[in-house]
């Protein structure tokens, strides 16, 4: 009689799984980001410009009651949400290489948003962006009179 | 300074979920303090190619306005300082390092912040993701005397309140906006742990070729120009 026994089967995944690869290298995360290339950042760059991308997103974004307004070149976004201590408004601003500044501000009366439009650097950028701006927020202050 | 009632106020900013009562919350802890303007600047760096800033305003709009037209977070002392820093500071005792460190004091002291208290918001994960609180008064000596130790504390602590809670929002709007799917979730977890496309493929019963064609449309949902920036989103994120 043989004493030989069956040879136990090992999942050929769990084989490899074990020998992890010592190729892949993993970006630390606490440090400045790992540089692209020219050719790389420039693609990386046109790819997140991308107006429609941009638009769209924001869109999937904004909830129901929320007025979402974009310049023509996708540059600037409003978000205006009334809510009952104010007026909420986040700007999203972009700005070449992949920078973002978003700001996030209330206005509890139609006097402190009115400061604010005379400031905003929008007002000459897109004139026809900021009309429409000031009106949604005149409104909004009127509804909630 | 009322101490007690910002400390009833600071462990609700946690729990709400709207960044209007968010600032709701910021305005009165701020006049709480004992300040007249507030502002926190959360920076992220995203990879080499996106910086993010999310900031919150409870002060002169104007100043919101001026910083974003001029660009001001490229020469802004108080978010350099809080970059290599954890410790509250008054404005007064920080060191411009430039001429635009300088006009930037300046025009920050036109809207509210002739003294300020910078408080940083540091993070497990370094220089890629900084916070910053300003609190700011018009009068120059606002944050000297003896109730300033008691306001440092309170300020680090609103600071990092308003951090994680950004940080909450931001893995949310990620998590909403992107659509990633547990299998996304599952390849980034693989490529987190160091494994090749083949490793990949033999665990989840895939070609190679089929883990890298699912990393492209990964990378193309987070932004990502390649895997190992895409586990550094997710990470940066939260997501992982």
């Amino acid at each position: 009689m043989s004493k030989l026994q069956t040879p136990v089967v090992i999942q050929s995944a769990r084989a490899v799984l074990a020998r992890p690869s010592v190729k892949r290298r993993i970006d630390p995360i606490d440090e400045p980001a790992r540089p692209l290339g020219s050719k790389r950042s420039a693609l990386v760059v046109k790819r997140a410009d991308s107006a429609a991308l941009t638009a769209g997103h924001k869109t999937a974004l904004a909830a129901t009651g929320d007025s979402l307004l974009v310049s023509a070149d996708g540059a600037v976004t409003f978000l205006l949400r009334t809510t009952n201590f104010g007026l909420l408004m986040e700007r999203t601003q972009r700005q070449g290489a992949g920078m973002r500044l978003v700001q996030t501000m209330v206005f509890r009366d139609v006097k402190s948003f009115e400061f604010w439009c005379a400031v905003e650097p929008l007002r000459f950028g897109d004139g026809l962006l900021f009309s429409k701006l000031v009106r949604e927020g005149h409104e909004a202050f009127t509804a909630r009179c | 300074m009322d101490d007690v009632r910002v400390l009833q106020l600071l462990p609700l900013i946690a729990d709400v979920s709207s960044s209007g009562e968010v600032l709701l919350l910021f305005h009165e802890v701020v006049a709480g303090l004992g300040a007249d303007e507030g502002v926190f600047l959360s920076c992220l760096r995203d990879d080499a190619t996106r910086t993010s800033f999310r900031s919150m305003w409870a002060c002169d709009p104007a100043w919101a306005a001026e910083y974003a037209s001029n660009r001001w977070f490229e020469h802004d002392p108080w978010l350099r300082y809080a970059s290599s820093n954890a410790e509250p500071i008054r404005s007064s005792e920080l060191a411009c390092s430039s001429n635009e460190e300088v006009n930037f004091t300046h025009a920050a002291a036109q809207h509210g912040f002739t003294s300020a208290l910078i408080a940083p918001a540091p993070s497990p994960v370094g220089l890629s993701r900084v916070g910053v609180l300003c609190l700011g008064s018009a009068d120059p000596s606002r944050f000297d005397g003896e109730n300033f130790s008691m306001m440092r504390v309170l300020a680090s602590a609103l600071a990092m309140e308003l951090h994680h809670w950004i940080a909450k929002s931001m893995r949310e709007e990620m998590l909403q906006g992107v659509r990633l799917t547990d299998a996304d979730l599952q390849l980034l977890h693989h490529e987190a742990a160091g494994h090749s496309s083949k490793v990949i493929g033999a665990a989840m019963n895939l070609e190679a070729k089929t883990i890298d064609c699912r990393f492209q449309r990964l990378n193309a949902k987070l932004g990502a120009p390649d895997r190992r920036t895409a586990v550094r989103v997710a990470r940066l994120y939260g997501l992982l």
